[in-house]
């Protein structure tokens, strides 16, 4: 099937198989691999996108639902080549350690803050809870959101 | 000590390629040709292979291997360690374990057949296509059943893997003289390590004819594995190491390599693997399921006298790395306490269950359970403080532990339990049907790997002609900031600006090899060499420098990227102008060295006896839960660790270490647990595998005491694995405190917890 | 970790879409926003050689209120539905119970009508909607007919939805004039999880304070989720004393025939059953 989308800013216009989700588009059919296989049941989380700005489960959702649709991945965060607020602010706190969950929790937080800009500890909690992480116990990525919140 | 880069907490050398998604792990390369592999695995845990029939496989368009057992040059991958552990071990190989089953299969998953094909759906398609003919055959699935005569032999032999034992004073004796003696069974299930990157790997053929495997993995080492394998010279297959995406101990035994080693040098096209994440719940070395059995006896005034320990491991249906986790768990069944009669006497034994393997404190979380709950049993009996009765008892320098070795250090235990207690705060009341209590545990680990393997680690430092330095090391990064020690060391040894230093690669070919990123090692194998190695490329620097300065050696300083005369800074040489001027002179700015750990005789095997590790890190965790009564449900609303790290390298680090061991522990806890029903998995999905989320993880107080006395570069320990060895037992004193009833199974789920609940609320009467 | 191949058909009409179904009887799936239906691919549960997908029928994520009713477009997402405001004023309960559904990458992506078809006794929705009495919407090749919810769920993982039919709507009555409502979604294990058991309640009271309206619905307590009609009766035309509200629970405990699994013993989810329905009717007083 023929897709036409816009994909971090850019236009896109690909042929895809039918039973291809937008996780499959994104690493094999594009090789933008930040977006992570983590485990297929839409539970991890390390396949976070957001699809017009809400966050959804790459390995779900099927390619044939980008069409005439806007899609925003990790690597679509920087801007020339500068990281951006939420990144920097993932960096210097330390939330990255092995960084396989870090694309999909820098997406699903930069939906959190696009919604509630001045998010209390918990709202940040229950926002990434299906962003599960197993190296950092989640203190710094906490910390991390609440930063790029804080007065700029 | 003021140091410039070490104890700083900065962002890590390889933090901004993470945030910015870059694709540095083994699954982001993907190779023109590809071919993409699919493994077909038994689906019983025990089994005669009847008949393999590959024919239909094969015959499907588009798939180019269907390999199987007689595809193999040498089916079996040897369980051995190098070194004089082979002494030990009463012969050399120690077990075998095949790549591609032969005529039986002894755990559900065990590979059958190695598929690649043009596409991952034609591999997927060709998998359900392959038939084998299984005959089930009786298993066993539970050591004590194992261990009867009349049970189905796992392996020739018989169940009963290995054995090891602790005899110290005179326990049976010691125990008549005790005032009270407390005695509990502990029991613990396999757990998953639960990385979020599967096992993955892609392989090829390069230019020189190299097999090349990149993989997810902690140990490069296994390029040996994948030779042995495959027959060729070990010089043949080179592993390069990709970051993983977690590791824990779980990547360190053979996942994808010889498989993947297997479909690439048969169909001479790259190949790419990457387990399911089904397949990695069914296909990877889990924790060990114990039974602790625990006997303590103490003086009237809390002084321990005696303790007599019996631990049951279910090693699976394999051997993998289960005698070392059983070494490791007989050295810390104590405890971190003085006990001057001590008798132990550990098990591990085959089972058609799941293999069991390397997961974080390998065999130490499990007796931490066992003698964190004895201590607060036995405060309970005495009716003492439980800090009072750890205080009493904990070891200090010069003490020896059960083994007889005398700690050369202090331990700071105290010091750790108390204030790890005190930043709980002040006490938090319940209030209706939720009751609030603490629990703590104090903990030891080793850092390093057993002393009888000779460790040691190598490491090249050099200096570029642009002033920027470059480490070559291949210890392979889990996440844990291995690469990034490895750069602030240099960093602060040569005065180069961190972010001028880069760490180029990590394989076992190209880059000086520095051992596995297990065993809490790498900080203090890699680090030490890289120091060795900083220091050596220093002193040529700063001969060069004191030369051109016209100052004597020891007045030059290697500061911001410029070496300088103290008191003088206008007498400088920024270092690119150094570097090119040492270079013309054909002084070298370069060094290789090499880090060998100290090495001790294996302990006695009748008596246990002896130096088994170098060091130890100590730490207590202190918690605090929530439990409504009417549900059971339990949730750790704040956790305290305070831990001697020696000295923290990154001081962000060393705090996220602990962060995540701490909620990796509280998983295991209150949460984890393979579900197994005669050796099938019931559970091999997230979403019936649950882990910590956000909302399941406290607020995480980390303490950092720094003794400088650890053997790692500038005095550092390692927390690796230190990180999580309290947690459960923590958890586990909390919740039998808020229950009013001693919990003594894990996973304490809310199920459990109320069944708890109303036996004491039966008993209370 | 690839599906396995199947031809993608996007219908833009429903009967279109109702056309598909009838002609290839029973050799295709409906797939809506594919967060249930995905995953059992995924693992090789289900293998449909033909996905029918209904994300491009107009008019099937509309939201509105008509002649009182709302009427919620079956490809509603969870998301939508909790954001709306027309749902927030008017039928809190179904907003938050809606809200209460996995995690925000999975509500924006499933819809009510995927939620109701999937007919999970564990779903977050279907007390909330079983309270408010709702009804559902399904098309076939003749037309529409109106289902009620009490009648929707005919059995474990089955529905009144049959081959060749989809769920175009749901259509809510307005809430009782001054009624109560709630709904309370128990996870014991982690925080992230479908219920083990969820309980909805919907409340009214009369001028002396007794109850003249009540609705318990249940989740995780049968192979369907249920009305817990011998409950409700029991408290019926009483205050909310404790003593009532204890032996509404009680009720509750006994009419639900729950099962036992990985999440926890049959006589657990009874059990939590008893708690829960006790602490939410308490905590509409």
């Amino acid at each position: 099937m023929r897709l036409d989308f816009t994909l971090n800013n850019r236009p896109y216009r690909l042929e895809a198989p039918d039973h291809w989700t937008v996780l499959d588009l994104l690493r094999d059919g594009l090789a933008l691999t930040a977006t992570k296989y983590g485990c297929g049941e839409g539970v991890c989380g390390t396949c976070t996108v957001l699809l017009d700005d809400e966050p959804v489960r790459a390995c779900l959702v099927l390619a044939a639902r980008l069409r005439g649709r806007t899609l925003l991945t990790a690597e679509g965060l920087e801007s020339n080549g500068a990281p951006d607020h939420l990144q920097s602010a993932f960096a210097r706190a330390g939330a990255a350690q092995c960084g396989f969950c870090t694309p999909g929790m820098l997406l699903s937080a930069r939906a959190l803050l696009a919604a509630n800009p001045a998010p209390t500890e918990h709202d940040v909690r229950e926002a990434l809870a299906g962003n599960l992480c197993r190296c950092t116990g989640y203190t710094k990525i906490v910390e991390a959101v609440l930063a790029a919140a804080g007065p700029r | 000590m003021a140091y410039r880069v070490i104890g700083g907490s900065q962002p890590r050398a390889d933090a901004w390629e993470k945030v910015r998604g870059r694709p540095i792990y083994a699954g982001d390369l993907a190779v023109a040709g590809m071919l993409h592999a699919r493994i077909v695995r038994s689906p019983y845990a025990s089994a005669r292979i009847v008949r393999i029939d590959t024919s239909e496989a094969r015959a499907l368009p588009g798939v180019v291997a269907v390999l199987t057992h007689a595809d193999v040059p040498q089916n079996a991958l040897r369980m051995e360690l190098p070194g004089r552990m082979a002494e030990a071990t009463a012969g050399a190989v120690l077990a075998t374990q095949p790549v591609l089953a032969e005529d039986r299969v002894r755990f559900q998953g065990e590979p059958v057949a190695a598929i690649a094909a043009e596409t991952p759906e034609i591999a997927a398609e060709a998998a359900e296509r392959v038939r084998v003919e299984y005959e089930p055959l009786p298993g066993v699935y539970d050591p004590a059943e194992a261990l009867r005569p009349g049970a189905p032999h796992v392996h020739e032999g018989g169940n009963l893997l290995r054995a090891w034992h602790i005899r110290k004073g005179d326990a049976t004796e010691a125990f008549a003289r005790a005032d009270v003696v407390v005695e509990k069974t502990y029991r613990t299930p396999f757990v998953d390590h639960v990385y979020l990157e599967t096992e993955t790997g892609i392989g090829w053929i390069d230019a020189e004819g190299t097999l090349v495997l990149r993989v997810s993995t902690q140990v490069l080492e296994h390029f040996r594995d994948v030779a042995e394998v495959l027959r060729l010279p070990h010089g043949r297959v080179r592993l390069e190491g990709a970051y993983l995406g977690g590791g824990f101990g779980g990547k360190e035994d053979v996942t994808v390599e010889c498989l993947l080693g297997l479909l690439v040098w048969k169909t001479r096209r790259p190949v790419q693997l990457v387990f399911s994440r089904e397949e990695s719940f069914i296909g990877h070395g889990k924790r060990h399921p114990y039974v602790l059995r625990y006997r303590s006896g103490a003086t009237r005034t809390g002084e321990l006298v005696a303790m007599e320990v019996e631990l049951v491991s279910d090693s699976g249906a394999y051997a993998a790395l289960s005698p070392w986790v059983l070494l490791y768990s007989l050295v810390t069944a104590t405890g971190p306490y003085r006990v001057p009669h001590v008798t132990v006497d550990a098990f591990t034994v085959y089972t058609n269950n799941p293999v069991a393997s390397a997961y974080r404190t390998f065999g130490s979380i499990q007796t931490c359970i066992g003698y964190e709950g004895q201590m607060d049993a036995l405060a309970a009996a005495l009716s003492m403080d439980p800090l009072d009765l750890r205080e009493r008892n904990f070891l200090r320098k010069g003490d020896s532990i059960a083994t007889g070795q005398v700690l050369e250090s202090e331990p700071m235990l105290g010091e750790t339990m108390r204030r790890a207690w005190q930043a709980l705060g002040p006490v938090r009341p319940g209030g209706g049907p939720v009751r609030v209590a603490r629990g703590l545990a104090a903990s030891f680990t080793p850092y390093g790997r057993m002393c009888w393997t000779r460790d040691s680690a190598s490491a090249w430092v050099g200096m570029e002609l642009d002033g920027t330095a470059v480490v070559r090391c291949a210890a392979p990064d889990v996440g844990g900031g291995q690469t990034s020690s490895l750069c602030s060391i240099t960093a602060e040894v040569l005065g180069v600006p961190v972010e001028q230093v880069t760490a180029v690669g990590r394989d076992s070919h190209f880059t000086p090899r520095a051992g596995t990123t297990t065993a809490t090692r790498q900080l203090f194998m890699s680090g030490n060499a890289v120091l060795k190695a900083a220091r050596e490329v220093r002193r040529h620097l700063v001969d060069q420098a004191a030369e051109m300065l016209e100052a004597a050696p020891e007045d030059i300083e290697l500061v911001e990227g410029r070496a300088l005369v103290r008191g003088a800074p206008d007498r400088a040489i920024d270092f690119s102008a150094l570097v090119k001027a040492a270079t013309a002179a054909g002084r070298p700015v370069q060094a290789l060295d090499k880090y060998d750990a100290p090495s001790a005789p294996t302990i006695d095997p009748a008596t246990g006896q002896g130096k088994p590790f170098n060091d130890y890190t100590f730490g207590t965790q202190a918690v605090e839960v929530e439990m409504d009564e009417e549900t059971g449900q339990t949730r750790v609303t704040r956790l305290a660790a305070c831990y001697d790290v020696g000295q923290a390298i990154n001081r962000q680090s060393a705090e996220g270490q602990i962060e995540g061991g701490a909620v990796q522990g509280l998983g295991h806890a209150l949460l984890e647990e393979v579900v197994l029903e005669d050796g099938v998995s019931k559970n091999p999905h997230l979403l019936d595998y649950k882990i910590p989320t956000t909302l399941d993880a406290p607020e995480i107080i980390t303490i950092l005491l720094e003794s400088g006395q650890g053997l790692g570069p500038f005095g550092a320990k390692g927390i690796g694995e230190p990180a999580m060895t309290p947690t459960p037992a923590a958890v586990m004193n909390a919740v039998s405190r808020a229950a009013r009833s001693p919990l003594t199974q894990f996973p304490m789920t809310a199920e459990r917890v109320l069944a708890a609940l109303k036996s004491s609320s039966s008993r209370a009467g | 970790m690839r599906l396995r191949p199947f031809a993608l058909v996007e219908p833009e009409t429903v009967p279109e879409a109702v056309e598909i179904l009838a002609r290839l009887d029973g050799e295709a799936r409906v797939i809506a926003g594919g967060t249930a239906l995905v995953p059992t691919m995924r693992l090789g549960l289900v293998t449909p050689d033909r996905l029918v997908s209904l994300h491009r029928i107009a008019g099937l994520s509309e939201v509105r209120v008509d002649k009182g009713m709302l009427e919620i477009g079956a490809m509603t997402s969870l998301s939508a539905l909790v954001r709306d405001g027309i749902v927030r004023d008017g039928w809190p309960l179904l907003a938050h119970a809606a809200s209460r559904v996995a995690t925000p990458s999975i509500r924006s992506s499933a819809t009510l009508g995927g939620n109701l078809c999937y007919a999970e006794a564990a779903s977050d929705p279907a007390p909330a909607l079983l309270c408010l009495e709702a009804q559902v919407r399904v098309a076939d090749s003749v037309g529409e007919r109106v289902v009620p919810i009490g009648e929707f769920f005919t059995g474990f993982y089955e529905t009144a939805v049959a081959a060749g039919e989809i769920l175009t709507a749901v259509r809510v009555p307005p809430m009782p004039e001054g009624a109560r409502a709630g709904y309370v979604k128990f996870c014991p294990r982690s925080a992230e999880d479908k219920p083990l058991i969820g309980v909805a309640a919907l409340v009214t009271l009369d001028g002396a304070g007794r109850v003249s309206d009540i609705r318990l619905a249940l989740a995780g307590a049968a192979p369907t989720p249920i009305r817990a009609r011998r409950a409700e009766a029991a408290l019926r035309g009483e205050t909310l004393t404790d003593a009532a509200v204890r032996a509404t629970a009680d009720a509750a405990a006994i009419e639900a025939d729950p099962l036992s699994d990985l999440m926890g013993s049959a006589d657990y989810r009874r059990e939590m059953i008893r708690v829960w329905v006790r602490r939410l009717l308490l905590s509409l007083r």
